[in-house]
């Protein structure tokens, strides 16, 4: 699998976009879209990360990688129209960009039905907060990948938490990867390091909150 | 630690092996504030790989780093490094800002490539919406059979975006008509779901109050238990077809 990955990795940095289509298609044919997720695409990410540290790339290269790889997750997404009805909202923190992860969160969701609403990355908390308003979503999903974010994720949980009460929040993203972030929880937060975590999440609210007939 | 004189006009640094500053350039000064130690303005995410490449190890390195100006912006800068013995370094910082034209380009044609594509998805989707909204406009026409009496043959799936669809219509058709019996053909009906079935009832009934009398004809078994268990508005009639309800009228008529 690393093979891949990396193969992966240098056509997202040589803005290879349709080799690295073909690459990533050719392995959805025989896998789930979260195996392909969590197997080539993030390993291939985490691998462009790793070298910039090994000062072997610049940080226009990282740009450009990240570009392609989002316009793939785009092109798999899984928009079947039909849904549980069951909605979900996801955005990242005020000027946070790192936004890859989040889009596959939203992704992970689709594939179980729910409807998902991917505000992306660099909205500001007042437009946030105006959808999901309008949207009144079942869960919201934010996302934060630098550690000086976290002043501004607590405040946009509370701000959630006060707006939607009912809803759930999960909050996902390399600060919690790291971090962990447990003293956060509480009965309607979540903090979740890993998609595997949020399928786990997921499969286990179908068995109660959220299932069919609820 | 003092201020370097004439150097390149270029934010400069002169530091020893543990980072701390000894020299810094009028430009450094005006992006950075007087931090005394070099890691102060290294960024975290920067940090290990700083550690690796800005070491006596590296004679000479050129690496990017994030830094943090006194501002509180964050500035991508590619930093020269010379280590002059293995006590002290010239670290040069060229800042990044206007560097990113290929990425820039190509980043634009992506993103035109992604909001193209959504544009026409978005519209695909209204397309295909109007196309549903017509044909659920078309699935309950009035015919007029006599003066007093018409026909709604309903078509297809009862669903509440259908009866939505239908009911405005129908009003007016009533509205304009003479005609004081309507039969409701069932006969071409295939699912009944709960919402439309209600939204339904509520219109027979909103004819009835209008002074209408109401028939339901053809009704197929599969239909009878919702029909039962979600009732249709008293003083509806039921029979069995069309040919019975004219058998019966022409009757009348003798």
């Amino acid at each position: 699998m690393e093979d891949v990955y990396k193969e992966l990795a240098s056509h997202l940095l040589e803005g290879k976009e349709k080799e690295a289509l073909e690459l990533v298609q050719h392995w959805k044919e025989e896998r789930s879209l979260t195996e392909v997720h969590e197997d080539i695409i993030t390993p291939a990410m985490y691998h462009v990360g790793e070298l910039w540290q090994k000062n072997q790339i610049t940080v226009a290269d990282e740009h450009l990688a990240t570009a392609i790889c989002d316009y793939i997750l785009t092109l798999l997404s899984p928009r079947t129209g039909e849904t549980n009805g069951r909605k979900a909202i996801f955005f990242n923190v005020e000027e946070e960009q790192h936004h890859l992860g989040l889009k596959m969160a939203a992704d992970l969701f689709r594939e179980q039905g729910w409807e998902a609403r991917f505000l992306g990355a660099g909205v500001p908390n007042d437009h946030v907060l105006a959808q999901i308003e309008k949207y009144q979503p079942d869960v919201v999903c934010v996302s934060a990948s630098l550690s000086y974010r976290v002043p501004a994720l607590k405040e946009i949980i509370r701000i959630i938490e006060e707006a939607v009460p009912e809803a759930y929040v999960l909050v996902g993203g390399r600060i919690v990867q790291k971090y962990g972030m447990k003293e956060w929880n509480t009965a309607r937060v979540e903090t979740l390091r890993s998609l595997a975590d949020i399928k786990d999440w997921l499969d286990d609210k179908k068995e109660g909150t959220f299932d069919e007939t609820s | 630690m003092k201020r370097a004189d004439n150097v390149f006009p270029l934010p400069y640094f002169e530091i020893d092996a543990n980072w701390n500053i000894r020299e810094y350039s009028a430009e450094a000064e005006e992006l950075f504030g007087l931090p005394f130690h070099f890691s102060d303005i290294v960024d975290m995410e920067t940090k290990e790989k700083a550690k690796e490449w800005l070491h006596p190890k590296h004679e000479k390195a050129k690496l990017e780093m994030n830094l943090w100006k006194k501002d509180g912006d964050v500035l991508l800068a590619d930093t020269y490094i010379t280590w002059k013995n293995d006590l002290f370094a010239e670290v040069l910082l060229v800042p990044k800002d206007t560097q990113v034209d290929k990425v820039a380009t190509r980043l634009q044609a992506i993103q035109t490539e992604l909001t193209k594509t959504k544009l026409e998805l978005v519209e695909e989707k209204e397309r295909a919406e109007a196309v549903t909204e017509h044909n659920n406009r078309l699935s309950a026409p009035f015919i007029s059979l006599t003066e007093e009496s018409a026909l709604v043959p309903l078509f297809g799936d009862l669903s509440h975006r259908k009866i939505r669809s239908i009911e405005q219509h129908l009003l007016e058709d009533v509205r304009d008509s003479e005609a004081d019996l309507i039969l409701f053909d069932f006969t071409a009906v295939g699912n009944i779901e709960k919402e439309g079935f209600e939204l339904l009832a509520g219109l027979m009934k909103a004819l009835s109050h209008m002074g209408l009398e109401i028939t339901v004809i053809g009704l197929h078994p599969r239909h009878v238990p919702h029909v039962y268990k979600w009732a249709l508005p008293t003083g509806v009639r039921f029979m069995q077809s069309l040919e019975q309800v004219l058998r019966s009228s022409l009757k009348d008529e003798k």
